[in-house]
């Protein structure tokens, strides 16, 4: 039930969650509004500790968190560093080896965490799958992790990268994503590209930071949560959020959108924009605000969307604006089954100002999203034929690999392309 | 002697004579009236009377006249006039010019006129009087023919009436004796002129008289006055003896707009009179909410049901951790009852000037600080009444605009203080809230982890059911969940509820969450209210249990059968499972949160909306908490006027139960998917001799059992489907529109809709494709 998310702290997803829970470090208490205990214990009366355990491979990021305004926040024995100290190298074979070699320390960080949580529900886990660390690291966790808790769920936060600013990225893609299909039971695909062109577009800057895409990635990811530990009638759970969203065993990549994002520079110099329920929501279905930057083609469709509406919402707008999407026909969804688009109220965290009156998460489960992950197939074989030499223990790994993972690969897009046609039903049957 | 030497008057006293039509002397007659004038027959003029004979010869006309001693008794003399005075049973008829032997006597037909017409006063004037006698009669002494308050002072008035117009009479009658002993001498008419002013001197000087200053005309003159004012008088009367209280005071009121304006300024005054006990009434039943009206004459009345009944606050008693927390719910009525069921508004008692709403805003600002007082104890009570005070004005029925501003303002005091003591003292909208969180389960954290620690007890049977594990285990719910931040105050009224068990119920049918509330507060949350809330929450709990069981299956098995890939056999049945499983996940979680938000938020917003502005007194507090339970009822319960609407509640659980047994089906479908899996394990290790094939299950069995799980997977999901049509079809036609919503919700993208079409058309082809599915 309270789900210790062991945080995978890699390149662009570092540090994000703390930064939406409070700002400063300490004294978390503020009423009876959010249920700490999902991500929290608690230490003494005001201190809340997360169940966040940091892994890296290289000691950059993981000192940055240590002189940071979060420094008290952490556990510091849920710090974890490989011995050597010296990263993965963009490998994925290596990042894999450095979790084979540091596998007794991280499964006992993970085990007294987990044996801390009075009903574990199931883990959270933030990585990227460009560089050798979020991919191979991140792979070898979710291996063991579904292997150790084969009945909780693992769901992470992927972020896929952009065009190759490490160019053996399609290769750790595809490596990770087979670990991905085959051992996470969600996954919110977060799409490098996209992340940067909301930056820019939001934001009107040339090129965004790290720090602004960090913060979009941990707004998006907070408020994915935000149900979690704001309780509500529905989807009080990780179960219950996601159950929802995924139909199939293999379908569990989920798109996300978020709207409207400011960054915290800029927030004060714009005005209030009035935003309604309606605004949100359309604003949800539009390309621009997702975090998956791939145009989707014409047959795809939504099998599932949950939006998640923070902030003071009157209930009939809701009401409201679902007839309104419906009858402007908004959304395109699967025609073998009922499928809508759920909403959840969710309170606006007390800790963070904002200046939108209602800001809302899109969770969507999109057959389109098998572009996305077809781009690392096809770049496999790209990459190959670029430099095998230089990549031996990953070819070795990749020729035991890439039967099955490419055929991994190839039956996910395959799934989800079957799932935009009526006959879906019946592909089972290998119709 | 020549008739023409006699003056005209003495030929025709002969004339007279000589037919035996000799007049009385008029001075004898004139004393006559002023007994007449007081009902008393005199000696030469009776009243003719209708004797009660006469009155049922009327009816029965065959009647025998038995002889009565009418004429024998009659006394000779007028002055027996105690048996004379005739009673409300007599009917006059005129006046009889009778000699006291009974021998009538001629009178000129135009005295005669002046004499029945003076002689209504007479009778009118016994009317009012036996009227008053009656009402003050001590030997009467039967309480329901007691004066009311308003009779009293309606004796009041008609005594001190009469008492004025038996000082005219003395006046009158002095002034007879006075001239009778002066005889036609003109000298003292000065002085007696000082003592009787216009009319006698205005009679003396215009109309010459033989003996004395008095005349019939003059005495015409005298009483003319009082003709009129009797007369309404004894309509007054007959009126009081036919209506009492209000209802007499809305009659009096009618001769107040009387086009006549002495009728009118004259009913005016009986009105100022007899109205004061009501307005006195009124006055300390808006002021201090006491209803002070002995004899019920008021427009307010203790409910007779209600009498005797004691109403106080009960007190929530201590359960000291037992459990057992006091048996509030028998005596749960009481502040309800003291506000809806003490008093009743009669319509009929409320006088007309005061219109039915004005009477309705009395009514409620009496109960409102009626309640305030002895229903919630108010502690600040001075402070409202000196507020009450500063507005209090004295009452009348001549200035209704003034009242109508005194009772407004008196209303809006009484009425806000009212329902800041529900809001603010007694925090309703923290309980209210309350009930929505827990009883409701819009704290889905708190539902939750009271769902999963009950479930392990609720599936055993009812007779099983211990309610102190149950206690334990909402306690268990409310310190885990965000609950715990609840104050105490409201945490402590949550309780478990068993109900009476049937032989085969398991835990799931009997057990109920309840919170408990005492007076004031179950003034709003009544009896009825606490049983819709019970309806609800048992549908709400219901749909929590379906919904987590979906859910969990859905954790168990979806990414379980990942490892079970490699069985070719199963991985089209469990498709199919997880394609029945995703309608049956997003059926659930479409019509939990249509419940949640269009059955709830949506009602509860416009309460809270109500709670905000607090406009209107309890009365209306009470039924915006009705609407906002009934809004929720049409919506969760799909309650509804209409029958067939109401049967689509009935789908609903049909649906809820196909789930149910969906959930066993595909737990017994994994079950069989690891039995495959470990035979084909085990045949493996056989293989290389490390097991005895004997171990092996049969695999043709399990293939059977498969197909078997198929076929009822598919009936399931077909059910499944067909009924949602049926569902969404009927929501389609809702009359409600919010209703008629959740159709849309669970088919958002109109794949119900078109599946119905399209099975319609083609319901042959299917069955036929079903067929051949099962033999591959």
């Amino acid at each position: 039930m309270h789900p210790p998310s062991p945080t995978n702290q890699i390149n662009a997803a570092g540090g994000t969650i703390p930064s939406n829970v409070g700002a400063g470090g300490s004294a978390y208490t503020h009423g009876a509004m959010d249920r700490k205990d999902g991500f929290f214990y608690q230490a003494d009366d005001d201190h809340y500790v997360p169940r966040a355990i940091l892994i890296d491979t290289e000691p950059r990021v993981l000192n940055n968190i240590r002189t940071s305004p979060f420094k008290d926040l952490f556990n510091p024995e849920n710090f974890y560093l490989s011995k050597s100290g010296g990263g993965a190298g963009n490998n994925w074979a290596k990042g894999h080896e450095l979790g084979e070699e540091g596998k007794e320390e991280l499964m006992e960080l993970i085990n007294r965490e987990a044996d801390g949580s009075d009903s574990l529900e199931g883990f959270m886990l933030t990585h990227s799958i460009a560089g050798g660390t979020g991919s191979g690291l991140g792979s070898y966790l979710l291996e063991r992790l579904s292997d150790h808790f084969p009945k909780k769920l693992l769901h992470t936060y992927s972020v896929f990268p952009g065009d190759g600013d490490v160019v053996v990225q399609p290769y750790n893609n595809l490596l990770a994503t087979k670990r991905l299909v085959e051992h996470a039971d969600s996954v919110i695909m977060v799409d490098n590209l996209a992340l940067h062109k909301l930056v820019e577009d939001n934001m009107e800057l040339s090129e965004a930071s790290f720090r602004q895409t960090n913060q979009l990635v941990s707004t998006v990811m907070a408020a994915s949560t935000t149900t979690l530990r704001y309780p509500g009638y529905m989807n009080n759970d990780l179960v219950g959020l996601v159950s929802s969203l995924i139909p199939t065993p293999r379908c569990h990549f989920l798109m996300t959108a978020y709207t409207p994002f400011t960054g915290d520079d800029i927030e004060k110099g714009k005005s209030v924009r009035r935003t309604t329920v309606l605004d949100v929501m359309r604003r949800l279905l539009q390309p621009k605000n997702r975090l998956v930057s791939t145009p989707f083609s014409q047959p795809s469709c939504y099998m599932s969307i949950l939006n998640i509406i923070q902030g003071d919402v009157d209930p009939t707008d809701v009401h409201k604006s679902l007839l309104r999407i419906r009858e402007r026909q908004l959304a395109t969804f699967i025609p073998w089954g009922a499928a809508s688009i759920q909403v959840a109220l969710a309170k606006k965290s007390p800790y963070v100002q904002s200046s939108h009156r209602v800001s809302g998460l899109m969770i969507a489960n999109h057959t389109g999203i098998h572009v996305v992950s077809r781009f690392t197939g096809l770049c496999v074989m790209k990459m190959l034929t670029l430099d095998p030499q230089r990549f031996s223990r990953m070819l070795r790994e990749y020729d035991q690999a890439r039967r099955i993972g490419s055929e991994v690969v190839a039956e996910l897009v395959d799934e989800y392309k079957a799932a935009e046609h009526e006959n879906y039903l019946d592909y089972g049957n290998g119709a | 002697m020549d008739n023409r030497a006699k003056p005209k008057a003495q030929i025709m006293r002969e004339w007279r004579q000589s037919q035996g039509k000799t007049p009385r002397d008029t001075d004898l007659l004139l004393r006559d009236m002023l007994y007449l004038l007081q009902g008393i027959d005199g000696k030469y003029a009776r009243f003719s009377r209708k004797s009660r004979f006469e009155k049922q010869k009327e009816v029965n006309p065959y009647l025998v006249e038995k002889p009565i001693p009418r004429a024998g008794t009659r006394p000779d003399k007028g002055k027996g006039k105690e048996v004379d005075l005739f009673t409300d049973d007599e009917e006059i008829r005129g006046i009889d010019f009778v000699d006291p032997d009974g021998q009538p006597h001629y009178v000129s037909p135009a005295l005669q006129m002046i004499i029945v017409q003076l002689a209504e006063l007479g009778v009118l004037y016994r009317r009012v009087y036996n009227y008053i006698q009656s009402k003050q009669d001590p030997s009467a002494q039967d309480p329901l023919q007691e004066a009311s308050m308003i009779e009293q002072s309606l004796c009041h008035f008609l005594e001190t009436e009469l008492a004025d117009y038996l000082r005219l009479l003395t006046t009158l009658e002095e002034e007879m004796h006075k001239e009778n002993a002066v005889m036609p001498g003109d000298d003292n008419q000065d002085a007696d002129q000082a003592k009787l002013p216009n009319p006698s001197s205005l009679v003396a000087q215009h109309v010459p008289t033989e003996r004395s200053g008095m005349t019939f005309q003059k005495l015409a003159l005298w009483a003319a006055e009082y003709i009129l004012k009797v007369r309404l008088m004894s309509s007054v009367v007959a009126e009081a003896k036919k209506t009492r209280g209000g209802a007499l005071i809305s009659t009096i009121y009618v001769f107040t707009t009387h086009g006549d304006p002495f009728t009118r300024d004259y009913s005016n005054r009986i009105l100022d009179e007899v109205s004061k006990p009501f307005f006195l009434s009124l006055q300390r039943w808006i002021s201090s909410g006491v209803l002070h009206d002995p004899f019920n004459e008021f427009f307010v009345q203790v409910n007779p049901e209600t009498r005797g009944q004691r109403f106080g606050r009960v007190a929530l008693r201590d359960d000291m951790g037992f459990g057992y927390r006091g048996d509030v719910s028998s005596r749960n009525d009481i502040a309800y009852t003291l506000w809806e069921k003490r008093y009743i508004f009669r319509k009929e008692m409320l006088p007309i000037f005061l219109n039915e709403d004005f009477g309705k805003k009395i009514f409620s600002t009496g109960k409102s600080i009626n309640f305030i007082r002895y229903g919630c104890r108010d502690t600040d009570w001075d402070a409202t009444e000196r507020q009450l005070a500063e507005v209090r004005k004295v009452l009348t029925h001549n200035d209704i605009a003034g009242l109508e501003s005194t009772i407004d303002l008196t209303y809006k005091i009484a009425s806000k203080r009212l329902l800041d003591i529900f809001f603010d003292q007694y925090n309703l909208m923290d309980h209210l809230q309350a009930i929505k969180r827990y009883i409701l389960l819009s704290a889905g954290d708190f539902a939750e982890l009271l769902h999963s620690n009950l479930r392990p007890r609720l599936d055993r049977p009812a007779s099983k059911l211990l309610r102190h594990h149950l206690t334990t285990d909402i306690e268990t719910a409310i310190q885990e969940s965000n609950a715990r931040f609840e104050s105490p105050e409201i945490l402590q009224r949550l309780d478990a509820r068993l109900k009476p068990a049937q032989p085969n119920d398991s835990g799931w049918d009997c057990f109920a969450l309840e919170y408990k509330v005492e007076a004031p507060i179950n003034a709003v949350l009544d009896d009825k209210a606490l049983a819709s809330y019970d309806d609800l929450f048992g549908h709400l709990w219901r749909l929590r249990r379906v919904s987590t069981q979906l859910q969990n299956n859905w954790l168990a098995h979806t990414f379980a059968i990942r490892r079970y890939r490699h069985l070719k056999d199963f991985v089209a049945v469990w498709h199919r499972s997880n394609i029945i499983q995703a309608q049956m996940v997003h059926f659930m979680s479409e019509l939990q949160a249509f419940c949640h938000l269009e059955g709830i938020a949506v009602p509860w917003s416009e309460f809270v909306k109500f709670s905000e502005q607090r406009n209107g007194d309890l009365d209306e507090l009470i039924a915006a908490h009705r609407s906002y339970l009934r809004a929720m009822s049409s919506k969760v319960l799909l309650r509804s006027k209409n029958r067939e609407e109401e049967a689509l509640f009935d789908t609903i659980e049909t649906t809820l139960s196909k789930i149910m047994s969906f959930a066993e089906i595909s737990t017994q479908l994994y079950q069989l998917t690891v039995r495959e899996s470990t035979r084909l394990d085990n045949r493996k290790m056989a293989e290389r001799g490390i097991i005895a094939f004997s171990n092996i299950d049969n695999a043709d069995q399990i293939k059977e059992e498969r197909q078997t799980l198929d076929r009822r997977l598919q009936k399931c999901g077909d059910d499944f489907n067909s009924t949602l049509q049926e569902l969404v079809y009927g929501l389609g036609t809702h009359s409600n529109s919010e209703v008629k919503f959740l159709g849309l919700r669970l088919s958002f993208n109109d794949v119900y809709a078109m599946r119905k079409a399209k099975a319609k058309a083609a319901s042959g082809i299917e069955l036929r494709n079903g067929n051949t599915k099962q033999n591959i």
